[in-house]
Order: C-alpha cells, then sequence, then structure tokens
C-alpha cells in the first residue's frame, strides 16, 4: 500500500466501495413499479406473498416515529426508559396530563412492541380511572384505554392480542364494575332498556358527543358488550389466519365473542329488562353457543382434537372413532374443556332463558324487590313467591342450573326479601315457602355472606 | 395539580449568602498565602494580600466603553459561530411538535398545560447547550489562538473582559430567549385556539346570562343559545364560515363566548395561599392527617363523616377582599373505601368560616408564659392569672400571626418557642353549604360579602358580615374543611385551597417563566465564563454541565445525603455493600476497617456538603409547573429566589474570574 | 477555587509596584535618562503540568532601551525572542528578575495605555474587518466616538487597505494581516512599539515601507523593540541589537560597533589585477600584517551571527552581561565583543 500513491489508494478505496454498493443493490433495490424490486423488498413483500417482514405490513407507519427512531441513532430503548421512568414518576403524581403524553411518546419510540399497548390501555381503564372519583372522569378514562389500544392496532393490524384487549375492557370493565349500569347508559344511550330514562341521564357525558355515543369506540350504537363482541371477533378472526395470542388456552380466548352475547342478556335482565326481545336474545346467543363455539375444534395436546358440543353419546363415539382415540379420552379432555369455560351451564342458563316461564320468572322476582324497595310489601310478597315458584319450576326442567351460583343467589336473595318482608309485617315465620330446600343446602356456604351483603343494603334482620 | 415548594426567605437567604461568599474567600486567601509561602517563602502572603485589593480597585476603574467594545465582540463571535442556527431546531420542534402533542382525544385541559410544558421545556433545552458551549468556548479559544494577546496588551481590565464576554452571551442569548419565547406565545396560543372546538359558557348579553355551548366537528357546527329561561335554540351551519356568512349575529356571540374560553383555559391565577392544619377526630389540632397509603406523600386526608377537618388559615384578609366578598378555589382529592350507592355522584364536602382569636399570654415582665397554665378567671373576661414553679403570677394575653403558630404533639405552639401553647379560641363559625367536589379540576366558591347560613343550633338562618364578623382582629379568616361521606376520605395539601384574586393575563405567567429561563440561561453564562477563566474549552463545558446536572437533577438526592436520609451509609461505605452485596439494613460487622470507611464517608460527606452549597439550585428556575397548572408565577416563591441566586453567584463567580485571569499566563501551552 | 490556585502555582507575579504608584497620567520624562525598558536578571522557566521544569527559555537577561532608539532581538527559532517579548507585556510571568517598562511593572494594565503591539502572526478577529477590528481596539483605549473614527480612517489609508477596508480579515493575505496588525498596534499613538517579527510573510515592497515606518516611529522619538530572525532588516533599521542563543544574552550593542572589528582592518577597492594584489600583499607584510581573506563582500551581520550562534555551541554557557548589570549569581560572564 505504501508505494500507492494518494491519488491511487483514493481510487483503490472508491473502487472498493463501488463493488460492495453492488451487492447492497442487488438485495436492497426497492420495488417500484413493474420492477420487482431487490432481493430483499422481495421478502418484504405483503404479507400472504412472501415473509411481510417489512414494517408497513404491521400496520400504519408513522413518518414522526420513524423520524424520531431516526434520529435516536438506534437508542430508542435508552430513551424508552428514561421516558418510562418520567412515566411512573407522572403517575405518583398523578400528573395525568404529562402521564398520557408520555406514553404516547413511549409508542412513538416502539410503536410495534405490543405489550407497551397493552400495559399502558390496562393501566389507563384500570388503574387511573380508578383515582378519579367523578363517574364521568373514570368512564373518560376507561374510554382512554380503549382508544389508546384501538389506536395499538393501528399500528399493529395482525394482532389478536390488542383486539382482545379492547373487547375486555369495553365488555368486562364497564360491565361489571361496581359503577356498570352508569356506564352503560353513558356508553349506549339507545338500547331499548333505556328508553324511559330521561336523556340527561344517558349517553356520552362528553360535550362533544351531546349525551349521544362515542363515535370512536361504538359508531353502530351498540351495548357495551355487543361492541366488545366486534373486537373479540377480530380478534379471533385474526388469530383463525394463523396469528398467535398468547395470552390464555386456545379455547378460553375463542369463547369471548359469544360470551358477549350471553353476558350482554344477563346484563339486560340485571338492568329489568325483560319481555320477548331479550327471550329471543337468549335463544340466538344460545344458538351461537351451541352451533358456533360448540363445533370449534381445539387441540387437546394430546394428539387429537375436539370440539366442546357433544349433545349424545353417538356424537362422543364419532368424534373418537374420527380421531382415531378412545371414547373414554375423549370424553374426559371434552369434560375438563367444558369445565373451564362452564360449558354447560351457558348452554343451560341460554335455554332455559329463552323459555317465557324462567323471563317471567326473573320479572316477577325483579319486579317485587322494586316494590319492596317502594315498601308495597304485601304486593311485593306475592310476587317474589310467585317468581320463587316459577324459578323452582325451571331448576326442576335444567337441574344443572341448581348448582350455579348466579340461580341459587338469585333464589336465595328472594328468599331472603320475603323474610325480611315478614319481618317487618311482623309475621311468624313460614315453612312452606318455595324453595326451602335449596336454603337449607346452602345454609352455611351461600347464605352467611349473601345475608351480609343483603343486611348491608337493606339493614339487619 | 401539584406544586411543592420550599419557603424563601430573602433575608435568611442573603445572610447565609454573605455567610458563604465570606467563607469562600477566607479559605481562598488562606490556601492562595499556603501556596504562597511553599513557592515564594515568607514573603509569599505578603504577595497575597497585595493583590486583595487589586479586585476592587479595578472593579472600581470599570470602563463601560471596554466592556461594551468586548461584549460586542463577543455577540459577533458567537453569531459568527452560527449560534443562531438554534432557531432553525427551534423552528422545526415547533413545525411538528404539535404532531407529538396533538391528541384530539384529550382534554383541553390537559392539552394545555402539555402545550405549555413542551414550549418552555423546548426553549430551555434548546438553548441550554449553546449558551453552554458559547460561554465555556469564548476566552479558551481566543486565548488558544492568541486573540487574547492583542485585546489585553491594550489597557482593558481583566474584569472588563469578564464582564464584557458575560454580558456579550447574555446579550445574545437574551434575543434567543425573547424571540423564542415569542414564538412559543403565539404557538400556544394558535394550538389552543385550534384546538378548542368545543365549548360552553356563560356569557352576558345586555344584562341576560346566556349559555352558549359550541360544537365544531368533522360533519358541522352546532351552537345552542339558552338565553335565561328560555328553552334553548340550537342552530346548526356546515362549517364556522358558514356560520359567520349565514348567522353573523351569532356567530358573534360564538366569538365572544369562545374569547371567554379561551381565557379560561389560558390563565395565570393569583392565589392566596394560607397555611394548613388538621384536627383529629378528637378535636385536637395535628400537622398531619390520615394517612391512606399513597406512595406520594403530598397530600394527606380527612375521615368523613368524622371530626376530621382540614383547617386553613388565611391572613391579610380584610385588605384582599374589599367589599366584593372572596372566592375560594379548592380541588381536593377523593379516596374512596366503598364506591356507596350514590356512584354517580362525587365525595360532599363543606366549608366552615370560623372566626379564631389566636392568643398567649404574658405576666408583668413581658415574659412569655405558656397558655396551658392560664386559669381563666370568672368574672372578667380579660382577667387571666397562671402558674409559673408553683408561685401565680397575673398575665395579660396578646394575640399572634396565623404564620407564628404551628401544631405539634397534637396543640399548637409558637414556632420560635414551641413550649409555648398558644390558646385559640372559636368565637363565631359560618358554616357553609356543602357541594361535591370536582377533583383534579378547579371548584369555586365565591363568598359574598354578606354570608347567609343555616345555624344549627338555634335553627335559624343567620346573616353575617364577612369582614366584620369573620375576618378577626388581626386580619385573619380561618376556612375549615370537612369531608361528609363517612367512610370515604379527602386529600389536601397546603395548595389545595386559596383565595383566589383576580387573575392575570397568561403572559404575565408566561413571560415570568420565560423570565425564569432566561435567569437560568443567565447563570449558566456567568458559570461557564468563570470556568472558561481558569480551564480549557471542553473542561469547562464539562464542569457547568456537571453544575447544571447536579443542580438540576441530583438536587434532591444531595439533599438527601447531606441531610443522612439515604440508607446503605457514605460513599465507599454504599459501594462496599454493593460489591459485598450486603443489604442497606444489614449491620455492619464493628471493627477497624469498617469504622475506618465510616470515618473518611463522614469526611467524604462533609465534601457533598459542601457540593450542595456550592452548587446552584437550579430548581428554583423551573417555573412552568405554574405556568401549566394556570397559576401566575409567585414573586416571593418563585422570582425573587431565582433572580436572588443568579445575583448571588455573579460576584463570586467575578472573584474567581478576575484573580484566575490575572494569575495566570494567557498563552496556551 | 483549588483550581483557581492551581493556576496561580508558581506563576505568580512578584509585584513590588502597587496601583498608587502606576499613575496613569504621569508620562515618562522623554529627556530623563531612565531607559524606557530595564530588565535585570531576567529568568522564565516552562514547567510542565507537575511543575517540573521542561526549558529554561531565558536565563537571567540584562539589558536596557533607551527612549528613542531601535532596539532589535535577534536569535534563531527558540532563542527566547518571543518570550522576552511576551514578559515585556505581562503575558507571561518572570520566573526571576524583574522588568521595568515605562516605569512600570509588566503586568500593570495602565502601562498599555502607552504601548502598541504586533504579535508575531495575526492573531486578530478574522471575523471583523479592518474598520471594526480599529475600531474595537480603539475602544479598547477608551477612545470617542469621533476620536475613533478620525483615527481608523488614518490608519488604514496608513496602511494601504482603503481598499479592503470592508472585507473580513479572514479573507485578508499574509501581509495586508500584517499591515492592519501594525495599524492596530499604532492606533493609540504610544510611546513604545513592541514588534514581533515585523516582516514575515511581507513581499519585499511590503518589508520596504515596514522599515520605513520604522524609521518613521523613530524619527517620531517613538521607541520600538523588535524582534527578528531577519538579519537584513535588523542590520538597516535597528540602532542597537542584542543577539539571543538559547535563552541566553550573547552579544549587546550598537549595531556599528558590533560590525566594526578592531582588531582587523577590511580593503574594499574596485576589481585589481593579480600584480596590484601581490603588491598590495607585500606592502601589508611589510607593516607586520597578514593577510587572511580576500573575498567579495557578504552580509556582516549574517557573519556575525553565524559566529555568534558558531561559538556558543563550542562553548556553551558564556553570556554577555552589560557593565552596569550586577552580577548574577551565576558563572562569571564573558563579554564576547570585546
Amino acid at each position: 500500500m505504501n508505494r500507492l500513491s494518494s491519488r491511487q489508494r483514493k481510487l483503490v478505496y472508491f473502487v472498493a466501495i463501488l463493488l460492495l454498493l453492488i451487492p447492497i443493490f442487488v438485495l436492497g433495490r426497492p420495488a417500484s413499479g413493474n420492477s420487482g424490486g431487490g432481493v430483499l423488498a422481495e421478502l418484504r413483500r405483503p404479507q400472504g406473498q412472501e415473509l411481510g417482514l417489512s414494517e408497513h405490513n404491521l400496520g400504519r407507519v408513522d413518518p414522526t416515529s420513524a423520524a424520531m427512531n431516526l434520529v435516536l441513532l438506534g437508542m430508542r430503548g435508552v430513551a424508552v426508559n428514561l421516558l418510562w421512568m418520567d412515566y411512573i414518576k407522572q403517575q405518583e403524581t398523578k400528573n395525568w396530563a404529562q402521564v398520557r403524553s408520555t406514553t404516547e411518546s413511549i409508542t412513538m419510540l416502539q410503536p410495534h412492541y405490543l405489550q407497551i399497548w397493552r400495559y399502558h390501555g390496562w393501566n389507563m381503564a384500570y388503574n387511573v380511572a380508578a383515582e378519579w372519583d367523578d363517574v364521568r372522569d373514570r368512564y373518560y378514562w376507561i374510554k382512554e384505554g380503549a382508544k389508546f389500544i384501538s389506536d395499538g392496532t393501528d399500528h399493529n393490524r395482525f394482532s389478536p392480542e390488542l383486539n382482545y384487549e379492547i373487547g375486555r375492557i369495553l365488555g368486562q370493565k364497564m360491565g361489571i364494575a361496581d359503577e356498570w349500569r352508569v356506564y352503560r347508559k353513558f356508553f349506549n344511550p339507545d338500547g331499548r332498556q333505556y328508553e324511559g330514562v330521561p336523556e340527561n341521564e344517558k349517553g356520552d357525558p362528553d360535550p362533544r358527543y351531546r349525551g349521544g355515543v362515542d363515535p370512536e369506540l361504538n359508531p353502530d350504537r351498540l351495548d357495551n358488550y355487543l361492541a366488545a363482541q366486534r373486537y373479540y371477533q377480530i380478534a379471533n378472526d385474526l388469530e383463525g389466519q394463523g396469528f398467535q395470542q398468547h395470552l390464555m388456552m386456545r379455547h378460553i380466548f375463542r369463547q369471548y365473542p359469544y360470551r358477549c352475547r350471553l353476558d350482554n342478556n344477563g346484563v339486560l335482565n340485571k338492568e329489568g329488562f325483560f319481555g320477548d326481545f331479550v327471550i329471543g336474545e337468549w335463544a340466538q346467543a344460545e344458538k351461537d353457543w351451541i352451533d358456533g363455539y360448540g363445533q370449534e375444534r381445539f387441540d387437546t395436546g394430546e394428539g387429537f382434537q375436539v370440539n366442546l358440543e357433544l349433545p349424545s353419546e353417538a356424537h362422543y363415539a364419532e368424534l373418537a372413532r374420527s380421531q382415531g382415540v378412545e371414547v373414554g379420552q375423549v370424553r374426559r379432555m371434552v369434560r375438563s374443556f367444558q369445565n373451564v369455560v362452564n360449558y354447560r351451564y351457558w348452554r343451560t342458563r341460554s335455554l332455559s332463558e329463552s323459555e317465557p316461564t324462567t323471563a317471567a320468572a326473573h320479572k316477577l322476582l325483579f319486579e317485587g324487590e322494586e316494590l319492596f324497595k317502594r315498601n308495597e310489601l304485601t304486593k311485593a310478597r306475592t310476587m317474589l313467591v310467585e317468581g320463587l315458584d316459577g324459578l323452582d319450576e325451571v331448576l326442576s326442567k335444567y337441574e344443572d342450573l341448581i348448582t350455579e351460583d348466579l340461580t341459587v343467589e338469585e333464589a336465595l336473595w328472594g328468599l331472603m326479601l320475603i323474610k325480611k318482608i315478614d319481618e317487618l309485617l311482623e309475621k311468624p315465620p313460614t315453612d312452606d315457602l318455595p324453595l326451602t330446600g335449596l336454603w337449607n343446602r346452602h345454609l352455611n356456604d351461600k347464605v352467611p355472606t349473601l345475608q351480609f351483603n343483603f343486611n348491608r343494603r337493606f339493614g339487619g334482620l | 395539580m401539584s406544586i411543592e415548594t420550599q419557603p424563601f426567605d430573602f433575608l435568611v437567604a442573603t445572610g447565609q449568602w454573605a455567610f458563604a461568599v465570606t467563607a469562600f474567600l477566607v479559605l481562598l486567601i488562606c490556601g492562595a498565602s499556603g501556596l504562597a509561602m511553599m513557592t515564594h517563602g515568607v514573603t509569599g502572603p505578603l504577595l497575597v494580600f497585595r493583590w486583595i485589593p487589586r479586585f476592587p480597585a479595578d472593579l472600581l476603574q470599570l470602563s463601560p466603553r471596554r466592556v461594551f467594545a468586548i461584549a460586542q465582540l463577543t455577540f459577533r463571535e458567537a453569531i459568527r459561530r452560527k449560534a443562531l442556527v438554534v432557531f432553525g431546531m427551534f423552528a422545526l420542534l415547533f413545525m411538528f411538535g404539535s404532531w407529538f402533542l396533538d391528541n384530539p382525544n384529550e382534554r383541553m385541559e390537559l392539552q394545555v398545560k402539555n402545550y405549555i410544558s413542551f414550549v418552555l421545556t423546548a426553549i430551555t433545552w434548546l438553548l441550554l447547550p449553546v449558551v453552554l458551549l458559547l460561554s465555556c468556548w469564548g476566552l479558551p479559544e481566543d486565548i488558544r489562538n492568541r486573540s487574547l494577546h492583542t485585546v489585553v496588551t491594550k489597557p482593558a481590565r481583566k474584569t472588563e473582559i469578564v464582564i464584557g464576554r458575560m454580558l456579550g452571551f447574555s446579550t445574545l442569548m437574551t434575543i434567543l430567549v425573547v424571540v423564542m419565547g415569542l414564538t412559543g406565545y403565539v404557538w400556544i396560543d394558535r394550538e389552543v385556539a385550534f384546538n378548542l372546538t368545543v365549548y360552553s359558557e356563560t356569557i352576558d348579553v345586555d344584562g341576560q346570562e346566556t349559555l352558549v355551548e359550541y360544537v365544531d366537528e368533522d360533519e358541522g357546527v352546532t351552537v345552542r343559545v339558552t338565553a335565561g329561561d328560555e328553552p334553548t335554540q340550537v342552530t346548526a351551519a356546515t362549517s364556522r364560515t358558514a356560520l359567520r356568512q349565514e348567522n353573523p349575529d351569532l356567530y358573534a356571540l360564538t366569538e365572544r363566548a369562545r374569547i371567554q374560553a379561551l381565557g379560561r383555559h389560558l390563565v395565570a391565577k393569583r392565589p392566596v395561599l394560607g397555611t394548613i392544619s388538621f384536627k383529629g377526630d378528637d378535636g385536637k389540632p395535628t400537622e398531619r392527617g390520615v394517612n391512606t397509603g399513597d406512595i406520594w406523600e403530598y397530600r394527606t386526608y380527612i375521615a368523613g363523616g368524622t371530626n376530621w377537618r382540614a383547617i386553613w388559615d388565611f391572613e391579610n384578609v380584610r385588605s384582599e377582599v374589599a367589599a366584593d366578598g372572596l372566592v375560594l378555589e379548592s380541588s381536593f382529592e377523593a379516596f374512596r373505601t366503598h364506591k356507596g350507592d350514590d356512584i354517580q355522584e362525587s365525595l360532599l364536602l363543606q366549608f366552615s368560616l370560623v372566626k379564631v382569636r389566636r392568643s398567649v399570654f404574658r405576666d408583668a415582665n413581658n415574659n412569655v408564659v405558656s397558655a396551658t397554665a392560664v386559669r381563666k378567671s370568672r368574672d372578667d373576661e380579660n382577667a387571666f392569672e397562671a402558674t409559673v414553679d408553683g408561685e401565680s403570677v397575673a398575665v395579660s394575653r396578646f394575640p399572634v400571626a396565623a404564620h407564628d403558630v404551628e401544631v405539634r404533639n397534637n396543640s399548637y405552639v409558637l414556632i420560635d418557642d414551641p413550649e409555648i401553647v398558644v390558646l385559640i379560641e372559636e368565637e363565631i363559625r359560618a358554616p357553609l353549604s356543602s357541594f361535591n367536589i370536582s377533583e383534579f379540576g378547579e371548584n369555586i366558591t365565591v363568598l359574598k360579602p354578606q354570608i347567609t347560613f343555616y345555624d344549627q343550633e338555634s335553627g335559624e338562618r343567620k346573616q353575617l358580615d364577612l369582614v366584620n364578623d369573620l375576618v378577626n382582629d388581626q386580619g385573619e379568616l380561618r376556612v375549615e374543611v370537612a369531608c361528609l361521606d363517612s367512610g370515604q376520605y379527602l386529600g389536601m395539601a397546603q395548595r389545595d385551597l386559596f383565595v383566589r384574586l383576580p387573575s392575570s393575563s397568561f403572559a404575565v405567567g408566561y413571560s415570568k417563566a420565560i423570565c425564569g429561563v432566561w435567569m437560568m440561561l443567565g447563570l449558566i453564562v456567568v458559570l461557564g465564563v468563570t470556568a472558561s477563566c481558569f480551564l480549557k474549552g471542553p473542561i469547562a463545558s464539562l464542569l457547568t454541565f456537571v453544575m447544571l446536572l447536579v443542580g438540576q437533577g441530583f438536587m434532591p438526592f444531595l439533599e438527601k445525603i447531606v441531610g443522612g436520609e439515604v440508607e446503605g451509609g457514605g460513599p465507599l461505605e454504599s459501594i462496599i455493600r454493593i460489591v459485598r452485596q450486603i443489604n442497606v439494613t444489614d449491620q455492619l460487622p464493628e471493627n477497624t476497617f469498617y469504622s475506618t470507611i465510616k470515618g473518611i464517608d463522614g469526611f467524604l460527606n462533609q465534601g457533598l456538603f459542601i457540593v450542595k452549597n456550592i452548587v446552584p439550585d437550579f430548581r428554583n428556575f423551573q417555573m412552568d409547573t405554574y405556568v401549566a397548572n394556570g397559576f401566575d408565577v409567585p414573586w416571593s416563591q418563585a422570582m425573587a429566589p431565582s433572580i436572588g441566586i443568579t445575583l448571588a453567584y455573579l460576584v463570586p463567580c467575578l472573584v474567581v474570574a478576575y484573580y484566575s485571569l490575572s494569575l495566570r499566563e494567557l498563552e496556551h501551552k | 477555587m483549588d483550581t483557581n490556585e492551581a493556576v496561580n502555582n508558581e506563576t505568580m507575579p512578584e509585584s513590588d509596584e502597587t496601583p498608587e504608584t502606576a499613575e496613569v497620567d504621569t508620562p515618562a520624562a522623554p529627556d530623563s535618562d531612565e531607559p524606557v525598558i530595564k530588565i535585570r536578571n531576567l529568568s522564565k522557566i516552562y514547567r510542565d503540568f507537575w511543575g517540573r521544569p521542561k526549558v529554561q527559555a531565558l536565563n537571567s537577561l540584562s539589558l536596557d532601551v533607551q527612549k528613542g532608539e531601535v532596539f532589535g532581538l535577534l536569535g534563531p527559532n527558540g532563542s527566547g525572542k518571543t518570550t522576552t517579548m511576551k514578559l515585556l507585556l505581562g503575558l507571561l510571568f518572570p520566573s526571576g528578575g524583574d522588568i521595568t517598562i515605562l516605569g512600570e511593572t509588566a503586568t500593570n494594565v495602565e502601562k498599555n495605555e502607552r504601548i502598541g503591539y504586533l504579535p508575531e502572526e495575526s492573531y486578530l478577529y478574522r471575523f471583523l474587518n479592518a474598520g471594526e477590528t480599529l475600531d474595537f481596539y480603539g475602544r479598547l483605549f477608551n477612545m470617542s466616538k469621533a476620536d475613533r473614527r478620525e483615527r481608523v480612517d488614518r490608519y488604514i489609508e496608513m496602511v494601504g487597505l482603503t481598499h479592503a477596508r470592508h472585507r473580513q480579515l479572514k479573507e485578508y493575505s499574509k501581509g495586508m494581516t500584517r499591515r492592519i496588525g501594525l495599524a492596530q498596534a499604532l492606533i493609540n499613538d504610544p510611546d513604545l512599539v513592541l514588534l514581533d517579527e515585523p516582516t514575515t510573510g511581507l513581499d519585499p515592497l511590503g518589508t520596504r515601507d515596514m522599515k520605513d515606518l520604522i524609521l518613521k516611529l523613530r524619527d517620531d522619538g517613538k521607541t520600538v523593540v523588535m524582534c527578528s530572525h531577519l538579519l537584513a532588516d535588523v542590520q538597516d533599521v535597528c540602532d542597537r541589537i542584542a543577539i539571543l542563543y538559547e535563552g541566553e544574552l550573547k552579544q549587546l550593542g550598537r549595531v556599528e560597533d558590533l560590525l566594526t572589528e578592531q582588531g582587523r582592518t577590511r580593503l574594499m577597492t574596485s576589481r585589481l589585477d593579480d600584480a596590484a594584489m601581490a603588491e598590495i600583499r607585500e606592502v601589508i607584510e611589510r607593516h607586520g600584517a597578514s593577510v587572511e581573506t580576500i573575498d567579495h563582500p557578504t552580509s556582516t551581520l549574517e557573519e556575525l551571527f553565524l559566529r555568534t550562534v558558531e561559538e556558543s555551541r563550542e562553548r556553551p554557557g558564556r553570556r554577555f552581561v552589560p557593565e552596569d548589570a550586577p552580577a548574577s549569581d551565576e558563572e562569571p560572564a564573558a563579554n564576547e565583543s570585546e
């Protein structure tokens, strides 16, 4: 090298650079128009054609985010760490404005890191929301959590997990929280069950939506569980396309869209909404549960697959034969899968609920309690007894239900109301009430807890 | 909203400063004498003392013309060094800043906070490196390329060079700050105006209160106007421009409401803060309320439905009340132990206005006597008797101000003598009507000059005059807060309740915060130029940067170390603990090695104490929290300390810079 | 704080001048016998970071510069010329010995009012133009605006830079920078002008101008101290010279005196033929002298300079001490020119 002059040396470098550039060009040439582009571009082709490696296959690519990452020169991990430390401090000091913008910055830097979307969406909906006292504020932050993850799905189109999380916030968070009655009214003011509710008590409290719905989360004006169902369904579809979820076992994961309708019907009843519409809904839910979820095939991990809806022995035998395993093995696995998701309960429940008798019993019990609250005791008692009779009838028809908490608790609650009324009317305790056998069976487990709750609400017996 | 401030007493601070500077100078002289003794023998110290009067002499002969010549040169030099490129960066940030910050979902008040913090942080952190590097490299570069030779061989004094440099950099920095500050202001204003698409304001139309609700969406603009009790009038248009053309009167109305809404979002509130104390369930005063387990110990809580009370004492109320009454603003935090049946309602709380008499007693010799010893005479309300050392003495009482009193051991005591118990007598109490809190938001309670309230004892409605009946002789008013929901807790900190004076405009608060940034950068210039007088460019930059880092970020930690609050011992001990994996709670074995280590640590901690007291506390310059939260920047707590700190460093820095420049050979080696 | 003392380390100038005695307005009596510069036993040792001596740049130098003379400091590179100059200006602090310049100590700022200094290279601010440069230095002398305007014009014209007045100094050629440097040094109409290598980088014409200017300064009654290694320049303009070698004074005296060798006689004639030469040689030998060389005249200062340097190499440690200077505590001095 020493013998080369400076100019010669530069020439050599130049040639070497050119030589090195050739493979880069061959490999990296971007696809354009009718030319297929370089080897890497081929590999990066959109999903389904090749490996789908390019970033925009994952979802929307933000120019800002890309620019930020470029500027940070690979230091984004460090930057995110620092931001995360800021975020912890901000959350501790309840600096919500900055919590929101810090999380925004974090996802800006790592838009394809699913855990971040999941964690912060959950954090907003469950933790930040809980810090606020006004129910409207809490509702706002629950929505923020859902919207945040929804943002994440824009960047990660193929994530069943993120869609599942949105479903969870809209469904479980809004439907099971202590404030569920309020949240549901906020979420869908158009629900049939709210027809008599004054305008100013329902609908989104945000002035932007003027008592309507939040178009971003609920454009189709559905009840919270049914809106959640949409997201669960997307999650299932993606999962079905082969995008894996790593949250739970498959048969648990896939039940959620079907469960939503069941849950929604249950809540409609709790809201005191009965009648043909709900009965029809239950029937539809039952159909979905049996024909949809019940027919899905799941891997048992023991070399064969099962589905959960097997109405007769013949079905078991048929399944065992087609999978080439023994019937006993199939039965054991199906049983265990069914237990995990409470399959049989939901089947029976939806079946029973779609009968007018059940609906009538629920309605009587609900209205009896309402009358009790209005201090129309004699009338209430009659209704409650009638309701319990109806329930007794249902239980004797669907024996499975007798082991299920919800039904049992409903019955016990009704009995407690009757006892309370008797006490208030200064009647002697009677033994001829319906379902006394149920009461006695649960005298030592369910009755004391329930009684405690009852007393807290209505005063001691 | 949370601002944690330390009280700042200018007089005390000045005293401390004078002490520190004197100590510093004495140390400097001693050190220099010692060194001179080593190099020059016995005449060394004499030489040092001959040098002492030179600095004041130099300072007295300062020529403004020379200072300005050097300042101008510095300014030009900085411009030629492309200092103004920072404007480009700034413009870029602001062009794209809204990409990061705009979130159509987010609530306006949260958005506004982000905008303001963003602008102030951006200005600070864009200018800091520029100013720091310029001021640290200016002189060393001059020495390196020997341009300084042509200056010091002219009759330019060393102080003139230093001051000129500082002035030059400060001028440049001032221009940068002013331009950026103005741009930032316009940007905030426009962003907020742009994002303000939904508002509902009550405005006054021809003497009638009119509610204007305005919603601007993609689909179009909807305006509802509700005047008085009249039914709502709804108007829709495809866009704002369309509304303007179709219905100019209504448009004018919405614009008025819009400006009012803007003013609500961009505001600089001026609070009058009181002192806070608590009263426990047993009715005894306590320093803090209940701890609900919040990690953040900013607020303490009072239990609802009990005798727990939070008490604010406001001073100088009389002068501020005038005839128009008072506006109380509060923002408390709720902590629920159960959600309760009325889940839709936020917690209920109640204010009571209380007139109190705060007094201590003294005997005939003017000695203060503990109030607990006082026995009230039955006949005369003003005759008291106390027993001191078993002997009874006649005493009289005199009033004390609220700020002299604090709570210790469940009683009110004098701050300057905690042995003296202050007697607080409640004279009149006016409970106000209860209200639901709006958390993290503002709750406004307007106190009219005439307070009407329901008196539970007599069961009648009563009316009292706020100034004459409820404010005591010393111009103090006590506000007691109770939470009415039993089982729930209400959290409060001192700043959570205040008397709100008419607000300043946002521009005032904002410019004060910009002024804070300006003073901080000024201090950086002073420190940087001083460091560059005895260090080369890179080292001077490093030194200044470390000072900034320590003064900005590590100050709380340093305070903890110096205060002995950090677990795990001093620097050496903690290193040993880390390396040997000894838990902080474990006792170290007692042997000579560890006692030596602890001894050295004690010495090192002394060093840290010095560092803590030498490094300026840059936290004082951060005023963005005030402005971002819609407050004016208070003089006494924020402006005064920051001005004070900048000035305080100027003097010793000049001394150091002068002697460094005079006693070093200005020759690049 | 400590860093400050570190700077203070060893280099603290010893000054017995208090500010009171250093009165600005006391003009040095022009006719007094007091020399403009008085250097006694001046030494300078450069030290490294740890304070260990690295280079002895100047060793016990003593000399005087009288008012109104042009004094030249000669020496090869690294001989201590520039160090002496910087010690005179207070840019460096002496390790030993005293300097009195215009009756004051070197570190006194007030003396600068009457001094003009042209540094070795162009150390001016490169982003200023000629006008701005002179205006800046004028302001350092606390001149009024009108005064400055007048002087700036005058000196720019004097150094012939009127055409380039508005160009930044970084665009200047070396010669132009020297000129503006000179203008800068003279802006205050100084009594004492210190010129460090005034003619380096100048073309012959520029060199000529510079020499004329120096002579003009002398005619105006100013004292000029210049250092140079360009012997021709020194020979042409200096009244007295000092030759330094490795920090020691080797020669000091009037230029004519130094170049006149009392022990020898040199004839200079028009060209002679061999016969005439032989005849002359004979006459000389008859008078008991001998002809050593017969050659063509050379630049004699160069000869002196080279001889001095060579002798110093052969016999190190000998240095020149002026008669009135107090004897240093080191080895006895040898007076080379005697």
